[in-house]
Formats: structure tokens, C-alpha cells, sequence
């Protein structure tokens, strides 16, 4: 397709979680110095997703990076949103014990709509600048993500530590995977013969 | 212009003849197109000049973007309620771009991926044609 010259492949990320976690200044963060300051949120109207490119080991991806915000809160996620997606970010706060325990909820939805066995899941832990205000440990998160299978990260939107690290991780993980990528055909060339496409309502099946 | 060992992209106020310089023989894009800050947004010969409505670049009261775009006082001469944009068809032509949450109207605003400043263009989703639309006059050009 014109425009996607040049790339080894388009990756999809989604960034999900409890509000007020910080997905949206992750998402902002990635890309741009300035952190978004909590005063601001409410007037200023949020980017819903990003096409970027990324070079990693010296090759071309473009991502497409979205945010949940605004729609978690009214579970109007739905499969088209998962549908395609190679990477999953799930993010809590650090200091904030409510958004942690929810990970499990947010899991349950992964596995109800993403029924891509090998999506890269990646847990965030966001805020770590709030040292004082921490309740949830590296290492009880280290625990539950390894527990999970999933790839784990602290990192703080607001001072920029680890965040290009989680992106990066996250797509190094992908990009080992090539069964997520590597196969998927394009919209135009599409196939039918490998897996049941998403007009089916069947579920996958638990892989636990 | 004349430089050319680096990537110095012109913003649109330093074409005389825009609607000759900037295009191709198909009406396109003749030139990579960029963020003031230099962040890549598109690449040439893939946007087809269009005239479409300027006021939907317009936000609403009382609501900003991360980086609003600085909005230049309007002169009396210029009442045309359109002006040129570069029309796209498909969002992941583009090589870095931020599209808002849309407002009320069901306008989706266009912005710089790198720095977030906004709107640079709209994408209207109750309009029949489906376009990405990147103003020609808030974005800089190169031919690399």
C-alpha cells in the first residue's frame, strides 16, 4: 500500500487501564518532552491514537499507539477496538492499590476480546515519582506479571523515566514474535484460510 | 531552498505560486511535508489538493488541544470559507500523525505526533468522503 514503503511492519499498541493511571501522558510522553498536568485535562481534548514511526535496530515500524482514555468508563470497548492489536500496555498507578488489584479485570477483557493468543503484553507501573506515595511494590509486581506471563515496567510519565523503555520492549517482544506480525495479511489480500476471522462471534478459547 | 545538504523544509508562506509549486502533474504533494518542528508527517505524492471549509479548523469554545496551533488574525479580505487542504483516504499513509477524540460536531482533529501542536488538519466523520485533511498553510515542506 503506498505510504508504508519502507517499513518492516505496522504494529498495533493499546494502552489500557484504570482512569486517572496516566495512559493519556504515556501516550504524550513517548513522543513529546512536555507531561501533561493533571489541571489541564478536563478542557483539553485528548488524542485518541498516534501513527508513528520507530527505528529499532535499524529497521523501520510504524506503530499506532491507542488510548483508552474517555472510553473505559463506559465499557464501550469492544472488539474492534483489540482487533488486530500486537502489543497490550496495561497500566496502573504505583500509589494507587485500586488500579493495581483491577489489572485482573482488565486481563478478563483482554482474553474475552483479544483473541490473539501471542499479543505482547507488557504491565506498567506508572507514577513512580510519587516514591512517598507508593503502596504497590516493584517486587509484588514483579510477582503478579510474572505470574501473568507478561513482560513488567515501572516507569513515570511525568519525569520521563523508563517510558521509552516500555515501548521499546514492548515491540523488541513483538518483533520475536513473528507469528503476530509476519502472517498478517494485509486488508486488501486477505485470506481466509488460516484462522476464522473476527465476524465470528466464537470465542477462542482460554489458553491460561 | 538552495540548501541541500540538509533538511530545511519552507513553510508555505515562502511559495509564490502555491497551487503551481506544491503540486505534482496529479495534483499531489510534490514535496514531504512536515511539522514546523521538523517531525515527518507525510510523504510526497500522496495528498491530493482540495478546497474544504477552513471553520471546522476552528475549536470550539472553551476547549483546547494539548498545543494549540497560534491562530493568526484573520484579515478583512480573507472571508472564503475554504481554503486548501492536502486530502487523505487512509490514516496510516501518514508517517507520523495524532488524531483527537472527536468533538461534538464529529470533527477529529489532526495533530503533530512528535510535538502535539494542533489542529494542522481535521478529519469531519459525518461527512460522506471520508478525508484526512492537513491544511496546506500549517505545515512545512522539503523535497529531502
Amino acid at each position: 500500500m503506498a505510504g508504508i514503503d519502507g517499513y518492516e511492519a505496522t504494529l498495533k499498541i493499546l494502552l489500557i487501564g484504570n482512569s486517572n493511571v496516566g495512559k493519556s501522558s504515556l501516550l504524550l510522553r513517548f513522543t513529546d518532552d512536555s507531561f501533561l498536568p493533571q489541571d489541564d485535562i478536563a478542557a483539553t481534548i485528548g488524542v485518541d491514537f498516534k501513527v508513528q514511526d520507530m527505528l529499532f535496530e535499524g529497521k523501520k515500524y510504524k506503530l499506532t499507539i491507542w488510548d483508552t482514555a474517555g472510553h473505559e468508563r463506559f465499557r464501550t470497548l469492544t472488539s474492534s477496538y483489540y482487533r488486530g492489536a500486537q502489543g497490550v500496555i496495561l497500566v496502573y498507578d504505583v500509589s494507587n492499590r485500586e488500579t493495581f488489584d483491577q489489572l485482573e479485570n482488565w486481563f478478563d477483557e483482554l482474553r474475552t476480546y483479544c483473541r490473539n493468543k501471542d499479543v505482547v503484553k507488557m504491565i506498567v507501573g506508572n507514577k513512580v515519582d510519587k516514591e512517598e506515595q507508593r503502596v504497590i511494590s516493584r517486587r509484588e509486581a514483579e510477582a503478579y506479571a510474572r505470574k501473568s506471563h507478561t513482560l513488567f515496567l515501572e516507569c513515570s510519565a511525568k519525569t520521563r523515566y523508563g517510558v521509552k523503555e516500555a515501548f521499546e520492549e514492548l515491540v523488541k517482544k513483538i518483533i520475536e514474535t513473528p507469528s503476530l506480525w509476519q502472517k498478517r495479511p494485509s486488508p486488501s489480500n486477505n485470506i481466509d484460510l488460516t484462522r476464522p476471522k473476527d465476524d465470528g462471534k466464537q470465542d477462542d478459547g482460554c489458553n491460561c | 531552498m538552495s540548501n541541500t545538504s540538509s533538511i530545511v523544509s519552507v513553510p508555505f508562506e515562502e511559495f509564490k505560486d502555491p497551487q503551481t509549486q506544491l503540486l505534482n502533474d496529479a495534483k499531489q504533494n510534490a514535496f514531504d511535508i512536515y511539522c514546523a518542528c521538523q517531525s515527518l508527517i507525510l510523504r510526497a505524492n500522496l495528498g491530493t489538493w482540495v478546497e474544504r471549509p477552513k471553520d471546522k479548523l476552528k475549536l470550539p469554545e472553551g476547549q483546547v488541544l494539548k498545543k494549540p496551533y497560534p491562530e493568526t488574525p484573520s484579515s478583512s479580505d480573507d472571508e472564503a470559507p475554504n481554503q486548501g487542504f492536502w486530502a487523505l483516504n487512509d490514516i496510516m499513509a501518514f508517517e507520523n500523525i495524532g488524531v483527537s477524540r472527536p468533538i461534538d460536531s464529529g470533527v477529529k482533529y489532526l495533530c503533530c505526533a512528535s510535538c502535539d501542536i494542533g489542529p494542522l488538519g481535521y478529519n469531519d466523520t459525518n461527512s460522506t468522503a471520508n478525508e484526512f485533511l492537513i491544511a496546506v498553510d500549517r505545515v512545512t515542506y522539503s523535497r529531502e
